[in-house]
């Protein structure tokens, strides 16, 4: 991910319930690793999901 | 690092929840949580971002904030309460904790649940390090 400021609305959710909550993330640290993030939620109905972006 | 007694982060005119701890490459102890003012405010949440002055330092510098001020529920014109975030068991769910670590360039890395359009979005922020300054948001 090129990191700056991004939300989840930029995820392609159509057709669920948008209700993101309980984040978390983690930073690439490997050494050829420039700005990579991984950013994880919950989310609800339909169906219980884990959403993610990086 | 040794603290023994370390003054409260912010003063307590408002609630502050959910704090997410994390210290960065060279030392510096911040702090990611919202701000709830209540019912002062008919938006009363914002995701704030706080780091102490220096590597070491039990003094905290200014608050930033992350996000707009949203609500997390609402009354409708019908006195009817409407949550607008995670509603699975009828009731308003904001989470149980917010995201904040550090890259190798000692930038800030925050994420947070944010009800600012009046549902629950996942948010992403970058804070250019080192803590303490003025360039985030």
């Amino acid at each position: 991910m090129n990191v700056g400021d991004v939300h989840s609305s930029d995820c392609d959710d159509s057709g669920f319930y948008r209700a993101y909550v309980i984040p978390t993330l983690a930073v690439d640290r490997s050494a050829s690793s420039t700005d990579n993030v991984a950013v994880a939620w919950h989310t609800a109905a339909p169906t219980d999901l884990a959403g993610f972006f990086a | 690092m040794n603290w023994k007694h370390v003054a409260p982060s912010v003063d307590g005119a408002f609630h502050h929840v959910l704090p997410r701890v994390a210290i960065s490459p060279s030392g510096v102890v911040t702090l990611l949580y919202y701000e709830d003012t209540l019912t002062l405010n008919p938006l009363p949440l914002t995701a704030r971002y706080l780091a102490a002055t220096a590597s070491g330092q039990p003094a905290w510098g200014t608050p930033l904030t992350l996000s707009v001020p949203f609500r997390a529920a609402f009354f409708s014109s019908g006195g009817k309460f409407v949550p607008t975030m995670f509603n699975q068991v009828g009731d308003t769910f904001i989470g149980d904790y917010v995201g904040l670590t550090f890259d190798p360039a000692g930038n800030a890395l925050a994420t947070w649940a944010d009800g600012r359009e009046d549902r629950s979005d996942i948010y992403f922020k970058k804070c250019p390090g080192p803590p303490s300054l003025s360039g985030c948001p």
